[in-house]
């Protein structure tokens, strides 16, 4: 590990000072941001460490919904009665993530902010265009199965690595950024970046701003019946190969009202379906229909060898999802009657 | 009176007596003696290279050497020039063929990972910060990894000195692991093939795994003069101070008698030299898991020694999780082809087995990959064909039932095709081939396979399997039930312990064993209690000390049975010196009697005048009275002229579901059924079981150690990437024993539990995945890609 300073300012605006300092880098939980530092992937110069900001409260907005704050841990979100009731999926995908160990550590923000763990990216021994732009990318013809299959670039085929994130993507959820010049408001959909030409960038978040908390809309139907699949190689601790988090509420006549779609593995963000949506929308509630719009999903698809088998994953997945959505919906609606 | 046993210890539940320790944090593993020292003690990081093959060209250590806190860095260039003597006769956890890595001795870089300096300093995060400014440029030579090309090149010249790279080589004539041939043929294999009413020819993979116990490997270490002590984690304490030893030189003329006495009782030996102390120690009282990666002394383990001389201070080093990838050998890459030809009524008539397998450039590692082929199943007509290929990783070693569990493997899935292929059920086939005899003629000690069929059987419900492949369906998940028969050889080998029975009425009982997690401690207090009549908590049982009397290798699941006869010989040895001390005693009920003419029983030494408790007669005599004895063969029981083949079975059935949409592979329940001789302790004896299925599923559904084709490095090189079985995904796993004690094998009958455990299941899982969805997985593992076809 780099030699590095380290701080713990009590107010925003001490971190944000510091974090204008050349070389400086917030640290939450420390569950990706250390491990990086060790490996020397990361060497930041200062350490500000935010967990002193009072950022830690779920409180609900005026309009219903819920503002997250960034230092809330992984695991008090997923456990919030109204995050369980109103907005399953974020529940679901949250727990799918990492290990209870891990998530009581890790924050909202942080799982935000973490980086890819495509392995070439972790080890500094090999070139990496995320690493050091530049100077390659191994994963296209080394050993690629847990990399991306839509949105990749010649300089990155990089997977985005968050549960939680798929479900925000999924319901509209908004970002809160704090920097010297003010507060601003990105939706989590236009927060990470696709790879492109510069693929060590990946959030709009500048140098010196913060994540303050996330917001989600108020709750609608579709968040409520909604859920959460990951399909991985083993039950706990393994990253997504392909996730879906899928919400859904159906009209009278039993026809799609609301759906809503992201997928996780896929790509070097979380991928929200817009156009699967828009496929769905008003259309049947039928394990056909699920599956054409997950296979809308990866008409443009690349694979790089060894994970083509994410082409058609990707589809299946969406299905399994919808499916357990609809289930959800329909024993709502049942209930409702 | 002092207090006796009267009830059984031997075969009842116990639990570990380290229990507590353990579950405390006062169990003290290699690295955790950092407590003992102050600030003297210096920390060593290892720089590893990346390159995989070529010469070193220049190490630029400058700006380490200047950064806060660094003592020193060790490079080829400034590195002592030390001894590294080889033992004259290799001890069998090492290759009996190539180099050992000398490290720091050279500038040749053999394999992505390889050491190349240690950087030393005063705080750990000093070293690993220096460790990073440490600059090593490499003249690149050609790398190869890749086992599938070389596998079909032509076989290296076995005349050669030097192998061709990259090319099958039949292994040096006893050479291999066990120091049985390599190739065996009995009758005409390929005739009885080609006439075969029905045949299967399948060709399987094993990718490569690795060891992963949870303790990392760590040494320290420190000199006093020309004594240095050693803190390591390893399985086999007596090695390390062997090869410490030889490495750096020390009392040469102790160490050629050594070499045999690795062999032999270890006492035997310094009485002949009249030396009681030893000027190397190794003090290991708890290891955390190992499943091989502990059995030879690795580079690290020198370096941390050598570095402690130069710098006169004591040295610790740990390995990182990535270097755990590089740095302590690993299950080795393997390519099998298995030809299987039977009758009409399934009665196998040829039994053809080839393998493939990676070693490095400068060892060649073996293992015993056909050798449970052999032992498998009656057949008439049989080859088997090894072959070693040096690639550009670094000497694989032994991980938990070493070549039987891969062997087993490709053999138990091939029993499934040829049933498969016959319409026959699976379980019947190996029924139908059930031998009564190895290929040789010669008779098993003790086999009760049928029963275990038996019991298995109706533990998982196979009675109601159907025949076909996805007949099975559960709302949207296939389910499948496999079965695979389990193999292990027996085996035993000399060892030795001492007894100590104190006046206060406990017992001491030493050995210079180890107990990687299964049991070791407290199955051997139980045979000493047993033996000596004294309640368990009467016996202070200890292990892991060089000084201790020798005991062999904590591997090749053969510590209960030859360890735990030395236990009962030193505990009947001083019973016997007891004995003679109370005849002698007028104040003793058994005063003038003839030793012959006295028994212990629980714990009473009964003489034709009379009885008092052995430890009355301890007491009374007012000092400790010990004895140190010695046990087994002087070679492994297998190399030994026998009436009886040695060997374990059992079987393995497994349910799985496999997600129909996803493909997900799960297992739902495994039955293990092994014959294992006396069960000694019934509960770390299941929980070892259990341990080795867990392994198992492990090795059948996500373990791989991925080499990047192009940089040859393993890509995956961290527990996130690596996976391992985690709880989730752990079935219930139930553990039976059928059989009887083998006491062809050693007094106490026991045959050891610890790598049948892990082999079988493997195969069981991939036969209930190609029942549940009518797909043969053949190259490990079977993630979910390799059945999302078919689904």
């Amino acid at each position: 590990m780099t030699p590095f300073t380290y701080h713990k300012p009590a107010s925003v605006a001490d971190a944000l000072a510091l974090l204008a300092e050349p070389g400086a880098t917030p640290l939450g939980g420390g569950t990706n941001l250390v491990d990086l530092m060790r490996k020397g992937v990361e060497t930041p110069d200062h350490l500000v460490d935010v967990q002193d900001l009072p950022l830690g409260e779920i409180a609900e907005t005026d309009d219903g919904g819920l503002r997250i704050g960034a230092l809330v841990s992984n695991t008090a979100l997923a456990a919030h009665d109204r995050v369980r009731r109103d907005y399953r999926m974020v529940s679901e995908a949250t727990l799918a993530g990492a290990s209870q160990q891990l998530r009581n550590r890790a924050t909202t923000g942080g799982n935000l902010l973490q980086r890819t763990r495509c392995y070439y990216f972790t080890e500094p021994g090999y070139p990496c265009n995320k690493r050091e732009p530049g100077s390659g990318c191994p994963a296209k013809d080394g050993f690629n199965r847990i990399h991306a299959i839509l949105g990749e670039s010649d300089a990155c085929i990089a997977t985005h690595p968050s549960d939680m994130c798929v479900a925000l993507a999924a319901l509209d959820a908004t970002v809160e950024i704090e920097g010297r010049g003010g507060q601003r408001q990105v939706p989590l959909v236009d927060f990470h970046l696709l790879p492109g030409d510069t693929p060590d960038v990946e959030t709009v978040l500048a140098a010196d701003e913060i994540i303050t908390a996330v917001t989600l809309p108020p709750p609608s139907d579709a968040s409520r019946q909604s859920v959460y699949v990951k399909v991985r190689d083993r039950q706990s601790y393994a990253f997504a190969l392909v996730s879906v988090a899928a919400g859904l509420a159906l009209g009278a006549d039993g026809q799609v009202e609301d759906v809503r779609l992201a997928l996780g593995g896929v790509a070097h963000k979380p991928w929200r379906a817009f156009d699967a949506e828009d496929l769905l929308r008003g259309g049947p509630a039928t394990d056909d229909a699920f599956r054409q719009a997950g296979e809308a999903i990866v008409a443009d698809a690349t694979g790089y060898g060894h994970n083509d088998f994410k082409i058609p994953l990707a589809p299946r997945t969406v299905a399994v999802a919808l499916g357990k959505a609809l289930a959800r919906a329909q024993r709502a609606s049942g209930d409702a009657r | 009176m002092t207090t006796t046993q009267t009830t059984p210890i031997i075969g009842q539940a116990t639990r570990r007596v380290t229990g507590p320790l353990k579950v405390s944090g006062q169990a003290t593993y290699a690295a955790e003696f950092s407590k003992d020292f102050g600030p003297e003690l210096a920390h060593g990081v290892l720089v590893t290279t990346m390159a995989a093959s070529g010469r070193i060209a220049s190490i630029d250590t400058e700006q380490a050497e200047a950064a806060p806190g660094v003592v020193r860095v060790f490079t080829h260039l400034n590195a002592p020039e030390l001894p590294y003597e080889e033992p004259v006769m290799r001890p069998q956890v090492q290759p009996q063929v190539g180099d050992p890595l000398r490290p720091l001795q050279t500038d040749q870089i053999f394999f992505s990972g390889q050491t190349v300096a240690v950087v030393v300093a005063e705080t750990l995060e000093q070293a690993e910060h220096a460790a990073t400014l440490v600059r090593v440029t490499v003249d690149e030579a050609p790398a190869d990894t890749n086992l599938h090309a070389a596998r079909q090149r032509p076989e290296a010249d076995e005349e050669q000195d030097t192998p061709r790279v990259s090319a099958p080589k039949k292994p040096a004539e006893n050479s291999t692991m066990t120091g049985r041939p390599s190739d065996v043929t009995v009758g005409d294999p390929d005739a009885a093939f080609e006439a075969a009413a029905h045949t299967v020819d399948l060709d399987i993979e094993i990718k490569t795994l690795v060891n992963h116990p949870i303790e990392p490997h760590a040494t320290i270490a420190w000199w006093e003069g020309n004594k240095l002590t050693v803190h390591d984690k390893t399985q086999w304490v007596d090695n390390a101070r062997h090869k410490l030893a030889l490495a750096f030189g020390i009392r040469q003329e102790e160490i050629d008698l050594k070499v045999d006495a690795l062999n032999t009782a270890k006492d035997a030996v310094e009485s002949v030299l009249g030396i009681r102390e030893s000027s190397v120690r190794v003090i290991t009282p708890f290891t955390g898991g190992g499943f091989g990666s502990g059995l030879r002394t690795w580079p690290h383990t020198f370096l941390t020694a050598m570095a402690a001389r130069e710098l006169d201070r004591p040295v610790r080093l740990v390995l990182t999780r990535a270097e755990m990838f590089t740095s302590v050998g690993h299950r080795p890459h393997n390519l099998q082809r298995v030809r299987l030809g039977a009758d009409a009524d399934g009665r196998l008539q040829s039994v053809i087995h080839e393998g493939w397998q990676e070693t490095s450039v400068y060892e060649e590692y073996t293992m015993n990959l056909l050798n449970t082929t052999r032992m498998a199943y009656a057949t008439p007509n049989l080859r088997t064909t090894y072959r070693l290929v040096p690639l550009n990783v670094q000497t694989p070693t032994s991980m938990r039932a070493p070549g039987e569990c891969s062997g087993a493997h490709a053999l138990e899935v091939t029993m499934d095709a040829l049933a498969a292929e016959m319409g026959m059920d699976p379980l019947e086939l190996r029924r139908r081939n059930n031998a009564t005899h190895d290929v040789q003629g010669t008779p098993f000690s003790s086999k009760h396979l049928a029963e275990a069929y038996d019991l298995g059987a109706e533990k998982i419900g196979w009675a109601d399997r159907p025949l076909a492949p996805r007949s099975m369906r559960d709302g949207d998940d296939w389910v499948g039930l496999g079965v695979s028969s389990t193999f292990y050889p027996a085996n035993r080998i000399k060892a030795s312990a001492s007894a100590r029975l104190l006046p206060d009425g406990t017992a001491q009982v030493h050995t210079a064993a180890s107990d990687m997690g299964p049991g070791t401690y407290v199955s051997m207090t139980m045979v000493a209690a047993d033996t000596l009549g004294l309640p368990l908590d009467k016996v202070r049982f200890a292990l892991g000390d060089s000084d201790f009397p020798h005991a062999p290798v904590h591997g090749g699941s053969m510590t209960m049975a030859s360890v735990g006869p030395a236990v009962r010989a030193a505990c009947q040895a001083a019973v016997q010196a007891v004995i003679e001390l109370a005849i002698d005693d007028d104040a003793s009920p058994l005063a003038g009697a003839s030793a012959n003419d006295v028994r212990l029983e629980h714990g009473e030494l009964i003489g034709p005048g009379g009885r008092e408790t052995l430890m009355d007669a301890v007491r009374r005599h007012g000092e400790p009275v010990e004895a140190t004895a010695a046990s087994g063969p002087n070679k492994l029981q297998m190399l030994m002229p026998s009436d009886y083949v040695f060997h374990s079975y059992g079987c393995v059935f497994a349910r799985v579901r496999v997600d129909a949409r996803t493909g997900e592979p799960r297992v739902e329940k495994v039955v293990a059924v092994n014959d294992v001789g006396k069960v000694i302790n019934p509960t770390t004896a299941a929980s070892q079981t259990i341990g080795g299925v867990v392994m198992g599923i492990g090795m059948a559904l996500m373990e791989e150690a991925i080499l990047d084709p192009n940089f040859h490095r393993y890509a995956n090189d961290t527990l996130a990437e690596y996976h391992a079985l985690t709880n989730r995904d752990a079935p219930e796993i139930e553990a039976h024993f059928v059989g009887e004690p083998d006491y062809e094998l050693n007094p106490l009958g026991a045959r050891g539990v610890g790598e049948i455990a892990t082999v079988g299941t493997s195969s069981a899982v991939i036969n209930a995945i190609t029942h549940a969805t009518g797909v043969r997985v053949l190259s490990l593992p079977a993630t979910l890609d390799k059945v999302l076809h078919a689904v």
